[in-house]
Protein backbone atom coordinates (compact mmCIF):
# COMPACT_ATOMS: atom_id res chain seq x y z
CA UNK A 1 0.00 0.00 0.00
CA UNK A 2 1.64 2.90 -1.08
CA UNK A 3 1.99 5.91 1.80
CA UNK A 4 -0.51 8.56 0.04
CA UNK A 5 -3.28 5.33 0.01
CA UNK A 6 -2.75 5.44 3.74
CA UNK A 7 -2.42 8.45 4.38
CA UNK A 8 -5.98 9.26 2.45
CA UNK A 9 -7.46 6.53 4.69
CA UNK A 10 -6.68 7.96 7.62
CA UNK A 11 -7.96 11.39 6.71
CA UNK A 12 -11.08 9.79 5.87
CA UNK A 13 -11.19 8.33 9.00
CA UNK A 14 -10.60 11.37 10.89
CA UNK A 15 -13.37 12.97 9.36
CA UNK A 16 -15.75 10.19 10.01
CA UNK A 17 -14.56 10.05 13.85
CA UNK A 18 -14.86 14.10 13.70
CA UNK A 19 -18.55 14.13 12.39
CA UNK A 20 -19.92 11.51 14.91
CA UNK A 21 -18.46 13.50 17.59
CA UNK A 22 -20.30 16.54 16.16
CA UNK A 23 -22.84 14.80 15.77
CA UNK A 24 -23.45 13.28 19.66
CA UNK A 25 -22.69 17.22 20.79
CA UNK A 26 -25.58 18.62 22.59
CA UNK A 27 -27.44 21.38 19.93
CA UNK A 28 -25.87 24.85 21.03
CA UNK A 29 -28.53 26.46 23.33
CA UNK A 30 -30.46 28.90 21.47
CA UNK A 31 -29.44 32.89 22.07
CA UNK A 32 -31.46 34.36 25.08
CA UNK A 33 -34.03 36.84 23.80
CA UNK A 34 -32.50 40.10 23.99
CA UNK A 35 -32.50 41.83 27.48
CA UNK A 36 -35.66 44.65 26.42
CA UNK A 37 -34.57 48.41 26.85
CA UNK A 38 -35.21 49.77 30.19
CA UNK A 39 -35.70 52.72 28.81
CA UNK A 40 -37.90 51.79 26.54
CA UNK A 41 -41.11 52.67 28.00
CA UNK A 42 -39.62 55.90 29.44
CA UNK A 43 -40.80 59.19 28.54
CA UNK A 44 -37.98 61.36 28.05
CA UNK A 45 -39.98 64.57 26.35
CA UNK A 46 -38.42 66.30 29.24
CA UNK A 47 -34.70 65.70 27.56
CA UNK A 48 -35.79 66.56 24.68
CA UNK A 49 -34.16 69.87 22.44
CA UNK A 50 -37.07 72.97 22.63
CA UNK A 51 -34.91 75.55 20.77
CA UNK A 52 -36.97 78.37 22.07
CA UNK A 53 -36.77 77.27 25.66
CA UNK A 54 -33.34 75.36 26.05
CA UNK A 55 -30.65 74.44 24.01
CA UNK A 56 -28.52 71.05 24.03
CA UNK A 57 -26.34 71.52 26.64
CA UNK A 58 -29.10 72.19 29.41
CA UNK A 59 -31.38 69.33 28.31
CA UNK A 60 -27.79 66.66 28.24
CA UNK A 61 -27.42 68.26 32.00
CA UNK A 62 -30.60 67.63 33.42
CA UNK A 63 -30.72 64.12 31.94
CA UNK A 64 -27.75 63.31 33.19
CA UNK A 65 -28.14 64.89 36.86
CA UNK A 66 -31.59 62.89 36.72
CA UNK A 67 -29.86 59.76 35.88
CA UNK A 68 -27.22 59.99 38.49
CA UNK A 69 -29.86 60.77 41.33
CA UNK A 70 -31.79 57.65 40.06
CA UNK A 71 -28.46 55.54 39.58
CA UNK A 72 -25.26 56.42 40.19
CA UNK A 73 -23.35 53.79 38.50
CA UNK A 74 -25.30 53.98 35.50
CA UNK A 75 -24.34 57.86 35.27
CA UNK A 76 -20.59 57.01 35.97
CA UNK A 77 -20.71 54.81 32.95
CA UNK A 78 -22.64 56.78 30.59
CA UNK A 79 -20.35 59.29 31.19
CA UNK A 80 -17.17 57.34 30.86
CA UNK A 81 -18.37 56.04 27.51
CA UNK A 82 -19.24 59.79 26.54
CA UNK A 83 -15.98 60.87 27.55
CA UNK A 84 -14.38 57.99 25.84
CA UNK A 85 -16.04 58.92 22.22
CA UNK A 86 -16.10 62.20 22.76
CA UNK A 87 -11.97 62.07 23.18
CA UNK A 88 -11.45 59.76 20.27
CA UNK A 89 -13.17 62.21 18.02
CA UNK A 90 -11.40 65.04 19.22
CA UNK A 91 -7.98 63.38 19.27
CA UNK A 92 -8.85 62.31 15.22
CA UNK A 93 -10.03 65.74 14.57
CA UNK A 94 -7.59 67.21 16.35
CA UNK A 95 -4.49 65.20 14.30
CA UNK A 96 -6.04 66.04 11.17
CA UNK A 97 -6.16 69.66 10.95
CA UNK A 98 -3.21 70.25 12.98
CA UNK A 99 -2.24 69.08 9.32
CA UNK A 100 -4.01 71.82 7.18
CA UNK A 101 -2.47 74.29 10.11
CA UNK A 102 1.71 73.03 9.04
CA UNK A 103 0.83 73.39 5.37
CA UNK A 104 -0.64 77.03 5.68
CA UNK A 105 2.41 77.22 7.65
CA UNK A 106 5.17 75.90 5.23
CA UNK A 107 3.03 77.21 1.97
CA UNK A 108 3.62 80.98 4.00
CA UNK A 109 7.31 80.31 3.76
CA UNK A 110 7.85 78.55 0.47
CA UNK A 111 5.87 82.09 -0.85
CA UNK A 112 8.46 84.29 1.27
CA UNK A 113 11.09 82.38 0.30
CA UNK A 114 10.45 82.30 -3.72
CA UNK A 115 9.86 86.35 -3.26
CA UNK A 116 13.21 87.22 -1.44
CA UNK A 117 14.90 84.56 -3.63
CA UNK A 118 13.98 86.43 -6.76
CA UNK A 119 14.62 89.65 -5.30
CA UNK A 120 18.47 88.65 -4.50
CA UNK A 121 18.63 87.05 -8.08
CA UNK A 122 17.24 90.66 -9.67
CA UNK A 123 20.01 91.96 -7.00
CA UNK A 124 22.74 89.98 -8.81
CA UNK A 125 21.39 90.63 -11.99
CA UNK A 126 21.60 94.04 -11.78
CA UNK A 127 25.35 93.96 -10.06
CA UNK A 128 26.43 91.64 -13.45
CA UNK A 129 24.61 94.66 -15.62
CA UNK A 130 26.69 97.13 -14.10
CA UNK A 131 29.89 95.39 -14.63
CA UNK A 132 29.15 94.80 -18.34
CA UNK A 133 28.65 98.62 -18.77
CA UNK A 134 31.26 99.80 -16.91
CA UNK A 135 33.43 97.25 -18.88
CA UNK A 136 31.45 98.34 -22.20
CA UNK A 137 32.35 102.04 -20.90
CA UNK A 138 36.13 101.71 -20.23
CA UNK A 139 36.70 99.42 -23.59
CA UNK A 140 35.04 102.35 -25.69
CA UNK A 141 37.33 104.79 -24.18
CA UNK A 142 40.49 103.58 -24.92
CA UNK B 1 19.54 100.56 2.64
CA UNK B 2 17.43 102.73 5.51
CA UNK B 3 14.40 103.00 6.50
CA UNK B 4 13.75 106.34 7.96
CA UNK B 5 17.46 106.66 8.74
CA UNK B 6 17.20 102.98 10.44
CA UNK B 7 19.53 100.69 8.72
CA UNK B 8 16.47 97.60 7.06
CA UNK B 9 18.42 94.95 8.89
CA UNK B 10 17.05 96.54 12.39
CA UNK B 11 14.23 95.95 11.40
CA UNK B 12 14.80 92.77 9.12
CA UNK B 13 16.42 91.37 12.73
CA UNK B 14 13.51 92.43 14.69
CA UNK B 15 11.22 91.12 11.88
CA UNK B 16 13.31 87.65 12.16
CA UNK B 17 13.33 87.36 15.74
CA UNK B 18 8.95 87.92 15.83
CA UNK B 19 9.08 85.62 13.30
CA UNK B 20 10.84 83.24 15.44
CA UNK B 21 8.85 83.74 18.51
CA UNK B 22 5.70 83.87 16.84
CA UNK B 23 5.07 79.70 16.26
CA UNK B 24 5.10 78.92 20.05
CA UNK B 25 2.92 81.99 20.76
CA UNK B 26 0.58 81.10 18.33
CA UNK B 27 0.42 77.10 19.10
CA UNK B 28 1.28 77.78 23.33
CA UNK B 29 -0.21 81.00 24.26
CA UNK B 30 -3.25 81.46 22.09
CA UNK B 31 -6.08 79.37 23.34
CA UNK B 32 -8.06 76.98 21.51
CA UNK B 33 -10.81 78.36 19.81
CA UNK B 34 -14.20 76.63 20.79
CA UNK B 35 -15.57 76.67 17.70
CA UNK B 36 -13.08 76.53 14.95
CA UNK B 37 -10.93 73.96 17.57
CA UNK B 38 -7.09 74.29 16.09
CA UNK B 39 -7.79 74.80 12.74
CA UNK B 40 -7.80 78.73 13.62
CA UNK B 41 -4.49 78.88 14.34
CA UNK B 42 -4.25 79.83 10.67
CA UNK B 43 -6.06 82.74 11.50
CA UNK B 44 -2.30 84.17 12.62
CA UNK B 45 -1.05 83.87 9.46
CA UNK B 46 -3.50 84.25 6.84
CA UNK B 47 -5.37 88.07 8.64
CA UNK B 48 -1.89 89.57 8.90
CA UNK B 49 -1.35 88.82 5.62
CA UNK B 50 -4.54 90.38 4.31
CA UNK B 51 -4.58 93.28 6.26
CA UNK B 52 -0.20 93.58 4.55
CA UNK B 53 -1.96 93.30 1.09
CA UNK B 54 -4.40 95.78 1.80
CA UNK B 55 -1.60 98.73 3.11
CA UNK B 56 0.60 97.03 -0.22
CA UNK B 57 -2.63 97.98 -2.74
CA UNK B 58 -2.40 101.40 -0.95
CA UNK B 59 0.73 102.24 -1.10
CA UNK B 60 0.87 100.86 -4.66
CA UNK B 61 -2.56 102.68 -5.11
CA UNK B 62 -0.71 106.19 -3.56
CA UNK B 63 2.32 106.16 -5.12
CA UNK B 64 0.65 105.87 -8.40
CA UNK B 65 -1.44 108.75 -7.71
CA UNK B 66 1.75 110.94 -6.82
CA UNK B 67 3.46 109.19 -10.12
CA UNK B 68 0.32 110.63 -12.27
CA UNK B 69 0.42 113.81 -11.05
CA UNK B 70 3.95 114.66 -10.47
CA UNK B 71 5.63 112.66 -12.75
CA UNK B 72 8.52 112.32 -10.36
CA UNK B 73 9.78 108.67 -10.93
CA UNK B 74 10.40 107.80 -7.53
CA UNK B 75 7.11 107.65 -6.91
CA UNK B 76 6.95 104.97 -9.67
CA UNK B 77 9.95 102.87 -7.99
CA UNK B 78 7.77 102.89 -4.56
CA UNK B 79 4.49 101.84 -6.44
CA UNK B 80 6.37 98.92 -8.44
CA UNK B 81 7.92 97.74 -5.32
CA UNK B 82 4.34 97.97 -3.40
CA UNK B 83 2.71 95.98 -6.94
CA UNK B 84 5.19 93.15 -6.19
CA UNK B 85 4.47 92.81 -2.60
CA UNK B 86 0.46 92.96 -3.23
CA UNK B 87 1.08 89.59 -5.34
CA UNK B 88 3.16 88.14 -2.96
CA UNK B 89 0.80 88.82 0.01
CA UNK B 90 -2.18 88.17 -1.96
CA UNK B 91 -0.77 84.82 -2.78
CA UNK B 92 -0.23 84.26 0.92
CA UNK B 93 -3.29 85.00 1.47
CA UNK B 94 -5.42 83.02 -1.41
CA UNK B 95 -3.08 79.80 -0.44
CA UNK B 96 -3.62 79.83 3.13
CA UNK B 97 -7.25 80.89 2.70
CA UNK B 98 -8.32 77.33 0.83
CA UNK B 99 -5.96 75.36 3.24
CA UNK B 100 -7.88 76.70 5.80
CA UNK B 101 -11.36 76.68 4.47
CA UNK B 102 -10.73 72.81 3.71
CA UNK B 103 -10.25 72.15 6.99
CA UNK B 104 -13.25 74.49 8.53
CA UNK B 105 -15.82 74.29 5.96
CA UNK B 106 -14.54 70.83 4.14
CA UNK B 107 -14.09 72.15 0.53
CA UNK B 108 -11.19 74.83 -0.40
CA UNK B 109 -12.85 77.56 -2.06
CA UNK B 110 -16.65 78.61 -2.75
CA UNK B 111 -17.54 81.43 -5.20
CA UNK B 112 -18.65 83.74 -2.83
CA UNK B 113 -17.66 87.61 -2.92
CA UNK B 114 -15.18 88.12 -0.21
CA UNK B 115 -13.25 85.27 -2.09
CA UNK B 116 -13.79 86.07 -5.45
CA UNK B 117 -13.17 89.47 -4.86
CA UNK B 118 -9.97 88.81 -2.90
CA UNK B 119 -8.98 86.63 -6.19
CA UNK B 120 -10.14 89.71 -8.92
CA UNK B 121 -7.96 92.02 -5.98
CA UNK B 122 -4.74 89.82 -6.97
CA UNK B 123 -5.13 89.37 -10.44
CA UNK B 124 -5.43 92.91 -11.16
CA UNK B 125 -1.90 93.01 -9.51
CA UNK B 126 -0.72 89.82 -11.43
CA UNK B 127 -1.96 92.29 -14.47
CA UNK B 128 -0.38 95.30 -13.14
CA UNK B 129 3.98 93.51 -12.53
CA UNK B 130 2.93 91.99 -16.14
CA UNK B 131 2.06 94.99 -17.89
CA UNK B 132 5.75 96.74 -15.87
CA UNK B 133 7.55 93.99 -16.92
CA UNK B 134 6.24 93.52 -20.92
CA UNK B 135 4.47 96.75 -21.46
CA UNK B 136 7.58 98.68 -22.64
CA UNK B 137 7.98 102.57 -22.87
CA UNK B 138 5.10 104.55 -21.15
CA UNK B 139 3.81 100.94 -19.48
CA UNK B 140 4.22 103.07 -16.23
CA UNK B 141 1.28 105.21 -16.88
CA UNK B 142 -1.13 102.37 -17.92
CA UNK B 143 0.38 100.59 -14.82
CA UNK B 144 -0.69 103.54 -12.85
CA UNK B 145 -4.23 103.71 -13.79
CA UNK B 146 -3.98 99.77 -12.85
CA UNK B 147 -2.80 100.20 -9.86
CA UNK B 148 -5.70 103.06 -9.15
CA UNK B 149 -8.63 100.30 -10.26
CA UNK B 150 -6.64 97.82 -7.41
CA UNK B 151 -6.90 100.30 -4.97
CA UNK B 152 -10.42 101.71 -5.32
CA UNK B 153 -11.24 97.36 -5.21
CA UNK B 154 -9.95 97.31 -1.34
CA UNK B 155 -13.08 98.48 0.12
CA UNK B 156 -15.12 96.38 -1.74
CA UNK B 157 -12.99 93.53 -0.72
CA UNK B 158 -12.90 94.42 2.84
CA UNK B 159 -16.87 95.27 3.12
CA UNK B 160 -17.89 92.22 0.64
CA UNK B 161 -18.82 90.29 3.82
CA UNK B 162 -21.48 93.65 4.60
CA UNK B 163 -22.87 93.40 1.63
CA UNK B 164 -23.59 90.24 0.80
CA UNK B 165 -24.89 86.95 2.23
CA UNK B 166 -21.36 85.04 2.59
CA UNK B 167 -19.88 82.47 3.98
CA UNK B 168 -16.25 84.26 4.90
CA UNK B 169 -16.29 85.18 8.72
CA UNK B 170 -17.53 88.97 9.16
CA UNK B 171 -15.36 92.33 9.92
CA UNK B 172 -16.47 91.58 13.45
CA UNK B 173 -13.89 88.74 14.47
CA UNK B 174 -10.60 90.80 15.08
CA UNK B 175 -12.51 94.06 17.17
CA UNK B 176 -13.75 90.90 19.17
CA UNK B 177 -10.72 89.65 20.18
CA UNK B 178 -9.97 89.26 24.01
CA UNK B 179 -7.27 88.03 26.10
CA UNK B 180 -3.98 86.22 24.67
CA UNK B 181 -5.87 85.64 21.55
CA UNK B 182 -5.77 89.73 20.79
CA UNK B 183 -1.96 89.65 22.23
CA UNK B 184 -0.73 86.77 19.79
CA UNK B 185 -2.66 88.22 16.69
CA UNK B 186 -1.14 91.92 17.73
CA UNK B 187 2.16 90.46 17.80
CA UNK B 188 1.67 88.24 14.29
CA UNK B 189 0.29 91.22 12.58
CA UNK B 190 3.75 93.56 13.85
CA UNK B 191 6.22 90.68 12.50
CA UNK B 192 3.89 90.87 9.12
CA UNK B 193 4.03 94.56 9.15
CA UNK B 194 8.20 94.67 10.22
CA UNK B 195 8.43 91.82 7.30
CA UNK B 196 6.67 94.46 5.01
CA UNK B 197 8.88 97.35 5.40
CA UNK B 198 12.10 95.12 5.26
CA UNK B 199 10.47 93.62 1.70
CA UNK B 200 9.65 97.04 0.42
CA UNK B 201 12.84 98.30 1.31
CA UNK B 202 14.75 95.41 -0.45
CA UNK B 203 12.76 95.69 -3.52
CA UNK B 204 12.32 99.19 -4.08
CA UNK B 205 16.44 99.44 -3.50
CA UNK B 206 16.52 97.05 -6.30
CA UNK B 207 13.48 99.25 -8.53
CA UNK B 208 15.86 102.36 -7.75
CA UNK B 209 19.42 100.32 -9.18
CA UNK B 210 17.64 99.30 -12.20
CA UNK B 211 16.03 102.50 -12.92
CA UNK B 212 20.17 104.12 -12.49
CA UNK B 213 21.20 101.07 -14.64
CA UNK B 214 19.54 102.60 -17.38
CA UNK B 215 19.90 106.13 -16.61
CA UNK B 216 23.71 105.36 -17.25
CA UNK B 217 23.49 103.41 -19.50
CA UNK B 218 21.72 106.10 -21.87
CA UNK B 219 24.29 108.97 -20.37
CA UNK B 220 27.22 106.65 -21.87
CA UNK B 221 24.88 106.23 -25.27
CA UNK B 222 24.32 110.14 -25.28
CA UNK B 223 28.24 111.21 -24.18
CA UNK B 224 29.68 108.83 -27.75
CA UNK B 225 31.26 106.05 -24.62
CA UNK B 226 28.86 103.55 -26.03
CA UNK B 227 27.34 102.40 -29.56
Amino acid sequence: MTTMRRLSIILVLLGVCAGVAAAQEPPAPAPAPAAANPLAGVSLDKYRLNADKNDALQVGRAFLDDLKKASPDAWASVTEAIRYDLQTGETERFARQKNYVLYAYAALWVILLVFVVGVFARQRHLAAELAELERRVSVERK
Amino acid sequence: MKLRGIPTFVFAAAAALLFFRLPFLVFEKAPLDYMLYINQKIFYYHVPAAMMMFLAVFVCGVASVLFLVKRDPKFDDVALAAGDLVVTFGLIVLVTGPIWAKAAWGVPWVWEARLTQSLLLWMIFVAYALVRRYGGAGSERLASGLALFGMVNVPMVYFAVNFWKTQHPTNKVVPNLRGAMLSVFGTATLSYFLLFLVLLSVRLAVGRGQRRLAAAHDLAVENGHLD
